[in-house]
């Protein structure tokens, strides 16, 4: 009775779930849309050690030994080159005065350049306070350059390709090869979360439109368990929760890269870890949606607290906005979302490889949510029936 | 498929197979008990009439009875068993409730397998059943169209073609006719007969008393959660004494043959249309002779149709009136 019960009841939702299109699109569009948006448009906030490369077109008036050496260690930095093109508005324009080379070799003298006609309207502050401390680096090497061949002539130095010493490392590195928070890396499991916990609406209303037909209670005079219902709602829930990790992991790893962004980078990751998160965070997707569901008793409430309270987990547990950006205040507040262990779990899991154990704590934190809420809805429901 | 069983005919001898005693109930917060001391029993192939205005407590009566809500006092005994605890007696039970009970983005057949399933039928018996229901409700040119494009008395068919499925040896029919058509409802009132004639213990509640009086052996009427007669259909027509003939005559009546029909109480509606208390089948012959004497016939005679109402209107004046 069990199995044949349990089957019916799988079959029945599947063939509810596959006949209701705008679940689907909610649930692998929506998520799939996001990771695509957000990792394009963030991929370069997330560029550890980089950043944007701005261009400096130069009107040369003095045309000096020193002016090239100038230009040649403005060249070498990160963040500049020196361009020859038309300038646009990724570009800073530098004026170097005539006498600014001989300048250099006098103690007294301050060599002139200028920002001419300024600064693009389109950079700010920061971006030109950056430009001004790499030409204050490059005048100052210029400057150690000249200075050396002055008082050294045999000696043969190149500032450009000395090392600095500086080692840096980030804190997100445990070992060497944890990968880098790329916007892929951050967004695929972050939304991953958020449309896995989506099923809350298509779940939660299938649920209260059966109260409203009244099946509950036809159900309630048929011999089926009450766990094989129960099971045969949330089992294919729980499958297309593991169908939406699949699909958003390839979004990150091939449709983001085809559109211009970077690709999720799956080597290293322990694909035992990825499967016990992906289950637990299903468990507790499908114990929020249960406990929605035996809260609201419409419908457009259902969609409503569905709608609205993922949003509000999803800005709370860094789905939106990384946990680290956060001020700290608000990191501890991020700690109650459920989505939040999610996206530790996977993050600790893509970023550092954690296996099974590694993500354990999590997992279990996820599954303890997701049994808490099924309890709790079917004790409620158990007090309604009665 | 079960074969039928047959008709008990000696029902007062049959040991209820429906017993219920002292039943209570009030819903939390309600000011009034839904239902009050209520008792009746429903001997095995008996069809059951469950009759009383809205909020009466006829659908709190049927859900307790099919174990979906705890009395607060009383007992219910179906075949021995405590509907609450009884998933055996769920396995012999089912109910056609009020509402379209069943998916509308699934087929008529998608939505009785599910209920084959449910039910825990077999491969090969679901077969012969769905062959059995959908034939009894006449469905089977509509099973594979989604059940949402379905009209009103498909949607009742299909209602209770899904508690056939489990062959039930009762059956709770909370108003299976209400809003149809009448090809549907001859349908579905056709299907209960059948079930009626291969034994089927029905409880039947409806607001149709021609219904209830061609299909019930027994009646439990209730009034504001109370009990307020019941009996078998004879004891409760008997009740007022009286049974009614409506005639339209070939012609018109003239003052001798009104007066000759004056002794059966003739309430005149029309020259030629006239109602009668006839208490049995020779007081109509004798009332058609009466008419024959004066060059009268009847060109159309009902008998018995809404006795059953007059009945239940006395009933509820009366216990409005105490």
């Amino acid at each position: 009775m069990m199995g044949r019960g349990l089957r019916a009841c799988i079959n029945k939702e599947g063939l509810l779930l596959w006949r209701d299109p705008h679940a689907l699109v909610l649930l692998f569009l929506m998520p799939a849309a996001f990771i695509l948006i957000m990792s394009l448009a963030l991929q370069e906030q997330f560029r550890a050690g980089e950043g944007l490369t701005h261009f400096v077109w130069v009107e040369d008036l003095d045309e000096s030994e020193g002016s090239r050496k100038l230009l040649a260690y403005i060249d070498a930095h990160d963040s500049f080159r020196i361009s020859d093109e038309e300038p646009g508005d990724n570009t800073f324009r530098l004026r170097i005065a005539p006498g600014f080379g001989a300048s250099l070799d006098d103690d007294n003298a301050r060599p002139a350049v200028y920002l001419t006609p300024g600064v693009p309207a389109s950079f700010d502050g920061q971006r030109e306070q950056l430009f001004l401390g790499a030409l204050r680096e490059a005048l100052g090497r210029a400057r150690i350059e000249i200075f050396t061949a002055r008082v050294a002539p045999d000696f043969d130095l190149d500032l450009a390709t000395v090392d600095d010493g500086l080692e840096v490392r980030y804190l997100y590195q445990r070992d060497e090869d944890d990968v880098a928070p790329s916007a892929v890396q951050q967004n695929v499991p972050a939304w991953l979360v958020f449309g896995a916990f989506f099923i809350a609406i298509p779940l939660s209303t299938t649920i209260i439109r059966e109260r409203e037909l009244g099946m509950d209670r036809r159900l309630r005079t048929t011999p089926v368990f009450q766990a094989s219902i129960l099971l045969g709602k949330l089992l294919p829930y729980f499958v297309l929760n593991q169908m939406q990790v699949i699909v958003m992991l390839a979004v990150g790893i091939y449709a983001v890269p085809a559109l211009g962004g970077e690709a999720l980078q799956m080597s290293g990751v322990h694909s035992g870890a990825m499967a016990v998160m992906a289950a637990a965070i299903s468990l507790a997707a499908l114990g929020y949606a249960l406990l929605i569901a035996v809260i609201c008793r419409t419908t457009e409430q259902a969609t409503l607290l569905g709608g609205t309270g993922n949003i509000l987990l999803a800005a709370l547990g860094g789905i939106m906005v990384p946990k680290f950006i956060m001020p700290p205040a608000l990191q501890a507040v991020a700690e109650v979302s459920p989505m939040a262990w999610g996206l530790d779990g996977l993050l600790a899991a893509l970023l550092h490889g954690a296996d099974i154990a590694g993500v354990s704590a999590f997992a279990a934190t996820l599954a303890s949510f997701g049994g808490i809420a099924i309890l709790l809805a079917w004790l409620i429901q158990r007090q309604r029936q009665v | 498929m079960n074969s039928p069983r047959p008709r008990k005919h000696d029902m007062a001898s049959t040991p209820p197979l429906v017993q219920v005693e002292g039943l209570t109930h009030r819903y939390p917060g309600a000011g009034v008990d839904a239902l009050r001391a209520v008792d009746f029993r429903v001997a095995e192939g008996e069809v059951h009439g469950l009759l009383g205005p809205n909020g009466a407590g006829k659908s709190t009566l049927l859900a307790i009875l099919t174990g979906t809500l705890r009395p607060d006092r009383g007992q219910v005994r179906v075949d021995g068993l405590d509907p609450r605890h009884g998933r055996r007696l769920r396995g012999i039970s089912a109910i056609v409730p009020q509402e379209y009970a069943f998916y509308p983005a699934l087929s008529g057949r998608e939505n009785l397998a599910f209920f084959g399933g449910v039910y825990g039928l077999p491969r090969r018996l679901y077969r012969e059943r769905l062959a059995w229901c959908t034939d009894i409700c006449q469905l089977g040119e509509v099973l594979e169209r989604p059940a949402r494009v379905y009209s009103g008395g498909l949607k009742r068919r299909l209602n209770l073609a899904i508690a056939l499925l489990n062959r039930p040896r009762i059956l709770y029919l909370d108003e299976p006719t209400v809003g149809i058509d009448a090809h549907s409802r001859q349908t579905i009132l056709g299907a209960i007969r059948t079930l009626r004639e291969q034994g089927t213990t029905m409880i039947y509640t409806s607001h149709y008393m021609e219904e209830v009086e061609a299909i019930c052996d027994s009646l439990t009427v209730i009034n504001a959660g109370q009990v307020i007669a019941s009996g078998t259909l004879e004891q409760m027509l008997g009740r007022l004494g009286i049974t009614r003939l409506y005639l339209e005559l070939s012609g018109t009546a003239d003052k001798q043959a009104q007066q000759a029909l004056a002794t059966w109480q003739a309430q005149w509606q029309a020259p030629d249309k006239v109602v009668l208390e006839a208490a049995d089948s020779s007081d109509i012959v004798r009332i058609l002779q009466a008419l024959a004497q004066h060059g009268l016939s009847a060109r159309r005679l009902r008998y018995g149709i809404s006795r059953l109402e007059a009945v239940y209107m006395q009933l509820l004046e009366d216990t409005e009136a105490s």
